[in-house]
């Protein structure tokens, strides 16, 4: 089919709709439909069928059905699709010079009901006449002059709504030191681009304004140092965590949210969320690979219990679930990272704004771990994706709450991610460095180059001319170019001698690269746009527009933020209380535990992910018999002949959360660092990230993270496990109706852990052993429920948790550390919200044994305090009782051959629970 | 003792040849990677090499079909390859490249899995099948547990004129029961898994060492 839409001159859009030759049973017919702007005639039938049809399932559509409805989508006319380049070097090889592509697809009748088309980045065509009127594939934009200000001559009021117009996240107190550089500098006016400068250095996501004025972030520092942990290589200073390995290598890890983005535009958002990090590590020091992505996303409550409004005025649970995993899959599979652990859990808090926290691992060596430095001279090479109008207020969006506001139409602040193009720096920047071009490397996050390049030009001093970036984009800003992010993106300080021959290691691995600037030494931030100016050498003046001209030292001259602390109401104890569990109940609460959204079989999902790409994987994500059950603990051999483990754990309970968030995070910290100790990695070899979530709304929310941050850095620091890394997202509050309803997220904080062990054949995992062996529970115990699944289950939760104290923890866990080391423990597990009952479930079926149990049912449904379950040989229970007493050891029940549950002599229905626990997933997320 | 040469491809978007590179060297070769765009551009020699390992990944993206782009690059080149009866093979997207080729003739496709969910597993079992193919001599009968992880991995169309490698032995990522497929002179393997993920499985190993040895 040719409907060529008309353009201008010879230049036209050709339209070739491929379908399949047989469609799928109850499958009604789609088309894919790849829309070509060139010049000159439609190709040839022949030379497009080669070129986009496979013979034996494709052919290509001379007509598509009429008269009928369908829906056809594709990204709207801001956004390049990520599929382009390919599609130009496809039709290169058939000698066609494609000017410019985007794939459509169609969908008919009852089809196209179900297709979810996002306005943030898509267009849906439902018209023919409507698809006649695209004019061009290529994005459009009118370049817009520089606009000047001068504030000097505005007010109060004026300054603010500049700020607010300009979406700058900017207070009254920020911009009035913007004057006052104005004045210093006796300019008559400032650029938008200087406005846009210090919106993103100055942002919350760049500067950590509300921890600074907390005074947080130094007590969490201290405490890192404090601890002087020989295995720490850096801490907060770079990308990433660095965690000194075995044989001069050096892991590194890193966690970040995507939360304000994933909401809006979930599929982009959480797309971006995996890119981003992933870049990080590439960052991180002269250049990391990346080993291990995790995935953990917190939706809201699937029907909208506990907030009816929210139907109809957000995305619905499932659609963001579904995006999410489609996502998750469409990033870090092409980008050739093995999954390490996922995880979706839903609470109704998170119905404003999702949790969408991404983290990946990468491993460099110990030379290369230590973050480079620009010299003067040094050129910036910006490498990778081109710049376009998304990704823009990356940074200032993120330091704002979620309104209807946050929309800013063409120009996204969500970025189109391309993984594709990511995905090329994996053996280019290992190559750059081998050729001994590196200086320094930074990512491109929020911010774009006002913080990729700024950081690594601060020591010295930067000329970046922007008319030197390569866009996608007709005609963009001048502030725009300068502070576009993208995870596809890297900034570069490439010796002087070395440009050359790191031109051409970028284009050995396809990556578009271009010198745009270069290092001074003025001390200053000098950004231009002259088209005429050729190359850069050292000691050039400033020609054409000149944007920007500051003393990177004024940067630093933020005003510091005030936040009210508000003491943590005293309200009256409220305790879910635990019922009276008899034998006979076992089965029917044990059946509500394992169905809890939570902590189902989500495999559906998991299974999605690539965990096995680069051959290092030990534990994945998922283990068993039947390769279902989720891990608590990943282990990967990252040196190809090496028996050395790196491990890595995460944890995060919405409902002890809920319940009281300082007791809840120091559960967290214990849980994730007992997932490790269990399995026999040793306290000093741990390192944690800290990731935070606050709502800014919440007029306690300052007071419980000042608590939160108090209580784990005091563990920390009594364990000798340090915080290497963290992030926090300090917007957690949405705002509905005009801000009559306002939904706070829970004051919450994951924390993972990462280990390392010397060889991983010493790691006592969770998979039962041998029939006839001992079940074991170690550990104190709840007394209530609160903050537990059953809890959640019965829609009860208290208002305190219990769990050990710092104190308490810190003496905890040097002992189980010495169980598990002991000898004698053949597999182990921890236990946390979903009680005993839930991995004596995962331990059935993963193993395809039995659990005979002799026991006081009502120790199975109480989420546990830092404990674990344990296997021993009958024989020696009682050498394990006797010796480890303090641990207060009980014996659950033992280990037999068939695949069954008995409680006291009843049996449980294994399948009753199994049906339960694989259905939840698929259920709730994909209807099925 | 020489060892001997193997080119692993690369070309934008392939993720999976650091481990092919693994395995090689495992099995007694010595990989080197070689570029499409250098191939193209004559910088590297195609036929350099005994053996030539087309890696998995997702090459250009799989924006139009898995496996076409390198495949429509490649189509004269590659015949250099066949016409020096170079031992070859492809693994996940190098399976899929080599049937975007038309090396087994062109009645078969790679075709989506029956779930239409991409599929990772760590741990599926494959039989392998009485057949000429020299990447698989004295394995018939074994079970050989490799990885899968590929959303485009079921083998249609009319698969009557090509020879059946491995099958599925249980579960099956992608509905289909055909695990590998070779050419008919048995010198170019094509399986839709990850034998390189597998590197301390001795079979796995014995795959690539049985390649080395015929070429």
């Amino acid at each position: 089919m040719s409907t060529g839409t008309k353009q201008s001159g010879n230049v036209r859009i050709h339209r070739v709709v491929v379908g399949l030759k047989k469609h799928r049973k109850n499958n009604p017919p789609v088309y894919k439909i790849y829309n070509l702007e060139m010049e000159g005639p439609r190709p040839s039938d022949r030379l497009l069928q080669e070129i986009f049809c496979d013979p034996v399932k494709h052919q290509l559509v001379k007509q598509m059905p009429q008269q009928r409805q369908f829906l056809e989508h594709m990204y709207h006319g801001g956004v390049v699709d990520p599929a382009q380049e390919s599609i130009k070097i496809a039709c290169q090889a058939k000698g066609i010079k494609i000017i410019a592509a985007k794939i459509s697809t169609r969908y008919y009748g009852k089809a196209a009901a179900n297709i979810f088309v996002n306005p943030q980045v898509e267009v849906a065509y439902r018209t023919e006449s409507d698809i006649k009127k695209i004019e061009t594939l290529l994005p459009r934009g009118k370049r817009l002059e520089m606009q000047f200000f001068n504030l000097l001559a505005m007010d109060d009021s004026q300054l603010l709504k500049l700020s607010k117009d300009r979406d700058l996240s900017l207070s009254l107190a920020d911009m009035k030191m913007l004057a006052n550089f104005q004045a210093e500098q006796r300019l008559s006016v400032v650029s938008d681009t200087f406005l846009e400068y210090y919106g993103c250095r100055w942002s919350d996501h760049c500067k950590h304004r509300k921890w600074a004025a907390l005074g947080i972030y130094k007590y969490l520092y201290d405490a890192t140092m404090l601890i002087n942990n020989p295995n720490m290589v850096s801490a907060f200073k770079d990308n990433a965590g660095g965690w000194r390995f075995y044989g001069g290598k050096v892991v590194a890890f890193k966690k970040e949210t995507h939360n304000s983005p994933s909401q809006k535009e979930p599929f982009g958002g959480q797309l971006t969320k995996l890119g981003g990090v992933i870049r990080d590590l590439f960052g991180f020091g002269l250049g990391a690979k990346p080993i291990g992505n995790t995935e953990l996303t917190v939706v809201g409550e699937f029907d909208h219990k506990k907030f009816p409004f929210l139907e109809g005025n957000v995305l619905e649970p499932q659609t963001i679930a579904q995006e999410t995993i489609r996502a998750i899959a469409g990033y870090g599979n092409p980008m050739g990272i093995p999954m390490l652990l996922s995880r979706m859990l839903s609470h109704p808090n998170f119905g404003g704004k999702v949790f969408a926290l991404g983290g990946t691992i990468g491993i460099t060596t110990l030379k290369r771990a230590l973050k480079g430095k620009s010299l003067p001279g040094d050129i910036a090479i910006l490498a990778g994706g081109r710049t376009g109008n998304d990704g823009i207020h990356g940074a200032t969006i993120s330091s704002g709450e979620m309104t209807e506001k946050v929309d800013t139409g063409d120009s996204c602040h969500v970025q189109i991610g391309n993984p594709y193009t990511e995905q090329l720096f994996m053996r280019a920047i290992a190559a750059l460095y081998r050729a001994g071009c590196l200086r320094a490397i930074n990512d491109f996050g929020a911010a774009g180059i006002v913080s990729a390049f700024g950081e690594m030009g601060e020591d010295c001093g930067l000329l970046i001319n922007l008319a030197k970036v390569p866009l996608k984009c007709a005609g963009l800003s001048n502030w725009q170019i300068f502070i576009s992010e993208s995870q596809e993106r890297m900034a570069f300080a490439i010796k002087p001698e070395k440009v050359k021959t790191a031109l051409a290691i970028f284009r050995r691995f396809s990556i578009e690269a271009t010198p745009i600037g270069i290092f001074t030494n003025t001390q200053r931030f000098q950004v231009i746009y002259d088209q005429e100016s050729e190359d850069f050498e050292r000691g050039m003046s400033l020609s054409g527009e000149v944007c920007l001209d500051e003393l990177f030292s004024n940067s630093d001259r933020c005003p510091a933020i005030k936040l009210e602390v508000v003491d943590i109401p005293k309200t009256g104890i409220k305790t879910a209380h635990h019922p009276d569990v008899d034998t006979d109940d076992v089965e029917e609460l044990a059946a509500k535990i394992v169905a809890h959204f939570d902590v189902c079989n989500q495999a559906a999902a998991t299974m999605q992910y690539d965990s096995t790409v680069q051959s290092i994987h030990y534990q994945g994500p998922l283990y068993g018999r039947n390769y279902n059950v989720a891990s608590s603990l990943s282990v990967q051999r990252p040196v190809y002949n090496k028996q050395w483990g790196l491990t890595h754990s995460e944890s995060f309970s919405p409902w002890q959360f809920e319940a009281d968030p300082v007791q809840a995070a120091i559960n967290a910290m214990v849980h994730a660092i007992v997932t490790q100790l269990v399995a026999g990695v040793k306290l000093r070899d741990i390192c944690l990230a800290d990731n935070f979530y606050t709502p800014h709304l919440d007029p306690h929310a300052w007071g419980y993270l000042k608590k939160q941050v108090y209580a784990i850095a005091d563990l920390s620091v009594k364990l000798g496990t340090p915080f290497i890394t963290g992030k926090d997202s300090s917007s957690g509050s949405a705002t509905f109706d005009n801000a009559k309803h306002v939904i706070n997220v829970l004051c919450s904080v994951v924390i993972s852990a990462m280990g390392k062990i010397p060889d991983v054949r010493r790691l006592v995992l969770h998979l039962w052993q041998e029939p006839g062996n001992v079940l074991m529970m170690v550990g104190p115990r709840a007394k209530t429920l609160n903050g537990s699944i059953l809890a959640s289950v019965q829609g009860v939760n208290g208002n305190f948790l219990e769990g050990l104290s710092v104190e308490e923890a810190a003496e905890w866990l040097p002992r189980i550390s010495k169980l598990a080391r002991s000898g004698m423990v053949k597999s182990a597990v921890p236990i946390n919200e979903g009680g005993a009952i839930l991995r004596l479930f995962e331990g059935v079926e993963a193993s395809g044994f039995g659990i005979d149990m002799d026991v006081d049912p009502n120790l199975l449904f109480t989420a546990n305090l830092g404990g674990a379950l344990v296997e021993v040989n009958y024989s020696e229970a009682d050498t394990l009782k006797r010796k480890f007493r303090d641990l207060q050891p009980i014996v659950i029940g033992r280990i037999k051959e068939n695949q069954e549950m008995v409680i006291n002599g009843k049996p449980i229905d294994f399948h009753l629970l199994q049906n339960g626990w694989n259905t939840t997933f698929e259920r709730k997320v994909y209807n099925k | 003792m020489i060892r001997k040469k193997a080119s692993v491809l690369y070309a934008p978007g392939f993720n999976c040849e650091e481990e092919t590179m693994e395995i090689i060297r495992l099995a007694g070769g010595n990989p080197r990677l070689v570029f499409i765009d250098y191939i193209l551009s004559g910088r590297q020699k195609i036929t350099d090499c005994d053996l030539f390992s087309i890696p998995g990944g997702f090459s250009y993206g799989d924006h139009i079909d898995p496996g076409a782009i390198v495949a429509l690059r490649l189509k004269e080149k590659f015949q250099e390859l066949i016409e020096a009866g170079i031992v070859i093979g492809g693994n996940c997207n190098g399976n899929q490249v080599l049937v975007q080729l038309g090396i087994f003739g062109e009645k078969i496709a790679m075709d989506e899995n029956d779930s239409g969910r991409f599929c990772s597993h760590p741990y599926i079992q494959h039989r392998v099948q009485p057949s000429n193919c020299v990447w698989t001599n004295g394995m018939e009968g074994e079970i050989i547990t490799y990885p899968q992880a590929h959303r485009f991995g079921k083998y249609v169309g009319d698969l009557s004129g090509v020879q059946t490698v491995m099958t599925y032995e249980g579960f099956s990522p992608n509905g289909g029961k055909v695990a590998a497929i070779c050419s008919d002179n048995g010198r170019i393997f094509a399986t839709m898994g990850h034998p390189e993920r597998n590197l301390g499985n001795s079979l796995c190993v014995k795959l690539y060492e049985n390649a080395l040895k015929a070429a």
